[in-house]
């Protein structure tokens, strides 16, 4: 039994070594940041965050809430564009978060931001967290809005802008600049930022492309190693 | 296992953040590896932060004669992941990750056993194995005695070896 319990303690020694030699760098102490008010910085935007991702949901058309656009026509999987011609209306989005940031159908810009440290690849977007919160209902066609929010634990200049991808089930993949242009955060020089643990929300849509069925719908921040992102079932019926 | 370093209320007084910086630093790992055992790595540097700025903010409190800097700090770090833990909404936030190394068999049947003890005992593995303290510091952090904490290491052990699938009886 002891022989027993003594070679368990060299397992789990043996596995804390290789987990311990596994975990990157511990944080800076954030010097900038000691005499920040921690409660009100941190809890309350946070508990804000949660309450807009779930205000953020885009649902359904059929009546309900909504940020679904009917567009029957077009049944492709290609960006919806702001400036195109729904069939339908939008119905009122009170319960959706306003982005600060609104959608733009950009190309993806691919930009090179990963570099090797100590070894490892990363990224300055490697600590930004994305939440949202995407479900409801709709038809092959019709627009799905969302917002995403995106907040950084540090002030982040986004130069060069991050792309980002959205995901409609298994068939469709598609990715897109952020718009970081309309970010309303800018830095001395005017580049566009994501200021400390400040929430910021963008406009994301995408056209319902011609499947049916439960779909998961993802989104996430191209570049990190670790995708920062969320995602949500959209159940898509037939006309 | 760690080095610890103690500070104290003499530095506070005439504290200044580089000071604090200096005096944090050698327990910055320790704080980190607690972080991440009870939120896991997506959410470690945040709370890490976090703990940094509230130990500042108390640093004139801290008095060494009544527990070491490393057993003060991950008290904090402890009661920053127990607010984290209850802040965030489940099912949130996904954080993909693409190309990670998956654990050998060897971790992960470890890991999944060591999830299934009992909080305390949890703890103390964290504390003792993954975060490298000595059992007195783990004392310190679990607010009990040392002998206790060698009895929940030896029950936590005991117990893993049930889990694992290594009991003979």
């Amino acid at each position: 039994m002891t022989d027993l319990l003594d070679e368990l303690d060299e397992r789990l020694t043996a596995a804390a070594r290789q987990w311990q030699a596994e975990q990157p760098p511990a944080p800076a102490v954030p010097l900038e940041r000691l005499d920040e008010r921690l409660d009100e910085r941190i809890d309350s935007p946070r508990r804000w965050r949660a309450v807009a991702a779930a205000a953020a949901a885009v649902v359904v058309i059929g009546g309900v809430a909504a940020a679904l656009t009917r567009s029957p026509d077009d049944t492709s999987t290609r960006p919806a564009d702001t400036t195109g011609t729904p069939t339908t209306q939008v119905t009122p989005q009170e319960n959706v978060r306003r982005a600060d940031v609104p959608w733009r159908d950009l190309p993806a810009g691919h930009p090179d931001v990963r570099h090797r440290e100590h070894g490892k690849v990363v990224t300055r977007f490697d600590r930004i967290s994305a939440t949202g919160s995407i479900s409801g209902s709709a038809h092959p066609g019709d627009i799905l809005r969302f917002v995403a929010v995106l907040q950084s634990p540090t002030r982040l200049v986004l130069d060069p802008c991050p792309d980002f991808n959205i995901a409609f089930g298994k068939s469709s993949w598609h990715t897109w600049q952020l718009n970081c242009r309309q970010v309303p955060y800018r830095d001395r020089q005017g580049r566009p930022l994501l200021p400390a643990f400040k929430d910021v929300g963008f406009a994301m849509q995408m056209r319902v492309p011609d499947v049916r069925g439960d779909q998961k719908v993802l989104w996430t921040l191209d570049g990190p190693q670790q995708m920062p992102g969320f995602y949500g079932i959209v159940k898509v019926t037939a006309d | 296992m760690e080095t610890l370093i103690s500070g104290g209320r003499d530095m506070a007084e005439r504290a200044s953040r580089e000071d604090f910086a200096r005096w944090v630093q050698p327990h910055l790992t320790v704080m980190a590896r607690y972080a991440a055992r009870q939120v896991g790595p997506a959410d470690r540097d945040d709370v890490v932060q976090e703990a940094l700025i509230r130990a500042w903010q108390r640093w004139s409190t801290y008095d060494e004669s009544r527990g070491t800097a490393a057993g003060w700090l991950l008290a904090i770090v402890a009661d920053r992941c127990r607010r984290h833990r209850t802040r965030r909404p489940a099912g949130q936030v996904v954080e993909l990750v693409e190309h990670a190394a998956p654990p050998s068999p060897h971790d992960l049947d470890l890991e999944r056993a060591i999830a299934g003890l009992a909080r305390r005992q949890r703890e103390a593995v964290d504390l003792h194995y993954f975060v490298g303290l000595d059992v007195a510091t783990v004392a310190e952090v679990m607010g009990c005695a040392p002998g206790t904490v060698k009895a929940t290491l030896h029950q936590a052990r005991a117990r893993l070896r049930q889990l694992l699938g290594d009991d003979d009886d």
